[in-house]
């Protein structure tokens, strides 16, 4: 086989290598390192007159800090209005503290995606938002814990085994399940409400510190690097991108439709359930993430670094898709719960269109920017 | 297809710079005729079936390890792929009649034997979701099912990579122990000798094929539909795997190569070159892939996702029982290695809610400094 005489070719060349000394050897060295495949040039700031390093201030500046500031600006009217509900649980605050809910929630879908540097150091996902349809939450240990929780009063959501009991998910159910204004108007349901301000203060005090962190040193280095290696700030956006598409694909859509249930369908994981708000959120995320793509469409993003890799058409086919999935997602009837049963032939376009911006995103950009996916990995055997 | 290294002329001149060297060297003993290496594992009277199959033989056992998530385990069914009796190989029967088994040449194989019986009594517990103090199932990231015991661990995962260490690894050090003082003479001229009959079994223990070459990618097609030993298996799919930042797989497979070649021509110092490489690279490929499973715990995907932390921290101890086999030349001392032990046989829910994930951290630190896996990145 021809393949394999290269290879052995190849492998020769290698041996070749071992057997000699010194200056040859780096000589042929550098000759295979240069016969391989082109990449983009890592070390490189500016590409093609492309400037990483201000497409990097761009991001830091223009879209990343200002999602972080919303997200944070938003969690104190919500706050106000979260202890307005409990102080007075009637039908009229409860509708208020959802309407700050969901603007908040909103606001988080769009930083979503930024889950490395300080990001990831505080988990920030696992946090705010361990999705329903998400392990942690199988056999309703999620519900089961934050009920006990409410109860006892007895909990430390500092620990990385209460990720199924905080963040929006876990006010989501607090303050919205059906009986959420009968159980806070109960007796003795102090420890509850004080369990609903405790996970508020904590989203408030993750979220700040990466504020901190992002306006302060953290910003240095996330500009200055402009490699494209693991954990590099190109190469943890990308990926990051990829594990939010596949976010959307699994937990967000796909699993509640029953995709990895053979089809059997669980409306109550939706995100947002309680609230009736999943769609406006995925959609949120999605326009979040398209955003998170383009730079904010100034010219100094991801999109256009692609652009000036040569990769027009990819480019293209990202944006239209993008457009595409939001469109798909519009198109369902709120609230989603509903639709997974109702419309399933809407619902079936969304997922199928996401698989498609997730495979474009994963392989193709990926691949484009040289950037290695690490999140997905095989268990070996 | 021969190495055509002794075409160029600078080689040609090393070369004589060498057998000139010999001469000097070793007065009164035989000049080392030239020898090639080849680029394939295709010498004469090569035979290691006897390691080829026992690998095929755990294969088939954990196939059945593997239906835990979904049917009871039996102990004794287990137990008779261990030991090679009552026929147990349904794929390849063949084995059944082969007279030999996993049981007698695995290092500690008690340990293996408690690891399986728990395989088995968790078994029962199959559809009970797990908690920490009771036995059950876990749920992963990609959807699919873990067994755990009441701590946590996957005792699948604790037999499959023990086995790897215990036996695939531990027997090739040992043969490559005993290489040295075996005869290697013909006087027939038959092959193999004694000496390269246990080289090409240590070789065998590798699993990988005799054309293999680190450059293909064994889990695409049209090769990942081949079946072991026509595709690497085990420790030869962990060249890949966890080992291709420290080219385990070249370095291996080449130090197998030029140490058989070297024991054809009798250039005794070349072969052992060799077992110092193949000792120290097989034990650091061990290494890096413990410390893969101690980092992938700690990332915030899996931070909260039990399934995946402690399916990944059971094979990380999978591999650290391996460790206890390190050779004597080893740079992890044994205080080092009880600190890893003990880390990775801590109550596993309690490990991954440590503060700041400490404990971890430490085995990460000490396979990395140990080791010089410093800049490996999972």
């Amino acid at each position: 086989m021809l393949l394999n005489e290269e290879l052995i070719k190849n492998s020769e060349i290698m041996n070749f290598k071992i057997y000699k000394l010194g200056g040859l050897g780096i000589v042929l060295g550098l000759l295979i390192f240069s016969c391989g495949k082109k990449s983009p040039d890592s070390e490189n700031p500016t590409e093609n007159g492309f400037d990483k390093s201000a497409m990097l201030a761009n991001y830091a500046d223009n879209v990343i800090v200002p999602a972080y500031l919303g997200l944070q600006q938003q969690l104190s009217p919500l706050e106000v209005a979260i202890n307005a509900f409990l102080a007075s649980p009637t039908q009229a605050n409860q509708d208020l503290a959802k309407a700050a809910f969901k603007l908040a929630y909103q606001k988080f879908e769009r930083v979503s995606s930024i889950q490395f540097g300080p990001g990831n150091t505080y988990l920030q996902n696992n946090f705010l938002n361990t999705l329903p349809a998400e392990p942690e939450n199988d056999n309703n240990a999620g519900i089961n814990a934050i009920e006990n929780n409410a109860a006892t009063g007895n909990y430390n959501l500092t620990l990385n085994s209460t990720t199924n009991q905080q963040g929006f998910p876990a006010l989501d159910y607090l303050l919205f399940a059906p009986d959420a204004i009968q159980k806070l108007s109960a007796a003795g349901s102090e420890k509850r409400k004080k369990y609903v301000q405790d996970v508020v203060a904590r989203m408030k005090d993750i979220t700040g510190h990466i504020v901190t962190d992002w306006q302060g040193t953290y910003r240095a280095t996330f500009v200055a690097n402009t490699k494209t290696d693991v954990g590099s700030p190109i190469g943890s956006m990308v990926e990051r991108f990829a594990n939010e598409m596949d976010k959307m694909k699994g937990p967000r859509i796909g699993w509640p439709f029953g995709k990895q249930s053979g089809g059997l369908i669980f409306p109550e994981k939706c995100e947002g359930y309680y609230s009736g708000i999943s769609l406006s959120l995925a959609i949120e995320n999605i326009t979040g993430l398209k955003e998170m793509y383009t730079g904010g469409g100034n010219g100094k993003g991801i999109s256009d670094y692609l652009i000036a890799l040569k990769k027009e058409q990819l480019n293209k086919d990202v944006l239209k898709q993008f457009d595409l999935v939001i469109a798909d997602l519009n198109a369902i009837p709120n609230p989603l719960s509903a639709s997974l049963n109702n419309q399933k032939p809407l619902v079936e376009t969304a997922y199928k269109d996401i698989q498609i911006l997730l495979t474009l995103i994963k392989t193709d950009v990926a691949s484009a920017t040289g950037v290695r996916i690490t999140y997905q990995d095989s268990d070996g055997d | 297809m021969k190495n055509k290294y002794f075409k160029h002329p600078a080689l040609i001149a090393l070369a004589v710079l060498s057998l000139a060297s010999c001469k000097k060297d070793k007065v009164g003993e035989e000049a080392i005729e030239p020898y090639t290496v080849p680029a394939t594992y295709n010498f004469a009277g090569v035979d290691y079936s006897s390691s080829t199959n026992r690998i095929i033989m755990y294969n088939e056992m954990n196939t059945y390890l593997g239906t835990v998530t979904s049917a009871e385990v039996s102990n004794t069914v287990l137990l008779n792929y261990w030991n090679n009796t009552g026929n147990p190989f349904t794929t390849n029967t063949f084995l059944n009649s082969l007279g030999y088994n996993l049981a007698a040449k695995t290092a500690d194989a008690a340990v293996i034997t408690g690891y399986m019986a728990k395989v088995a009594s968790n078994s029962l517990s199959r559809t009970v979701p797990a908690v920490n103090g009771t036995a059950g199932f876990l749920t992963r990231v990609n959807g699919s099912k873990v067994i755990v015991g009441p701590e946590g661990m996957n005792y699948n995962q604790a037999v499959n990579k023990g086995t790897m260490g215990s036996l695939y690894f531990k027997q090739a050090l040992d043969l490559l122990a005993a290489v040295p003082a075996d005869d290697n003479n013909n006087p027939k001229g038959a092959t193999p000798t004694a000496m390269q009959k246990h080289w090409d079994e240590a070789f065998g223990y590798l699993a990988v094929p005799k054309d293999y070459s680190p450059d293909l990618d064994y889990t695409v097609a049209p090769l990942s539909a081949l079946v072991f030993p026509a595709k690497p298996g085990a420790w030869g799919g962990y060249l890949a795997e966890r080992g291709k930042q420290i080219n385990a797989g070249k370095t291996l497979f080449d130090a197998f190569l030029k140490g058989r070649a070297a024991i054809g021509a009798k250039d005794y110092k070349v072969r052992d070159e060799a077992i110092a490489t193949i000792k120290t690279t097989w034990e650091r490929l061990d290494a890096i892939s413990a410390l893969a499973y101690v980092i992938l715990p700690q990332k915030s995907d899996f931070i909260g996702k039990k399934g995946d932390q402690f399916g990944y921290i059971s094979e990380g101890y999978g591999f650290i029982i391996g460790l206890k086999f390190r050779p004597s030349t080893s740079k992890l001392t044994e205080a080092n290695y009880q600190k890893l032990v003990s880390i990775f046989t801590t109550n596993y829910y309690t490990l991954v809610d440590d503060p700041g994930l400490a404990k971890l951290k430490e085995a990460e630190s000490i396979l990395r400094t140990t080791y010089d896996l410093q800049n490996v990145t999972f």
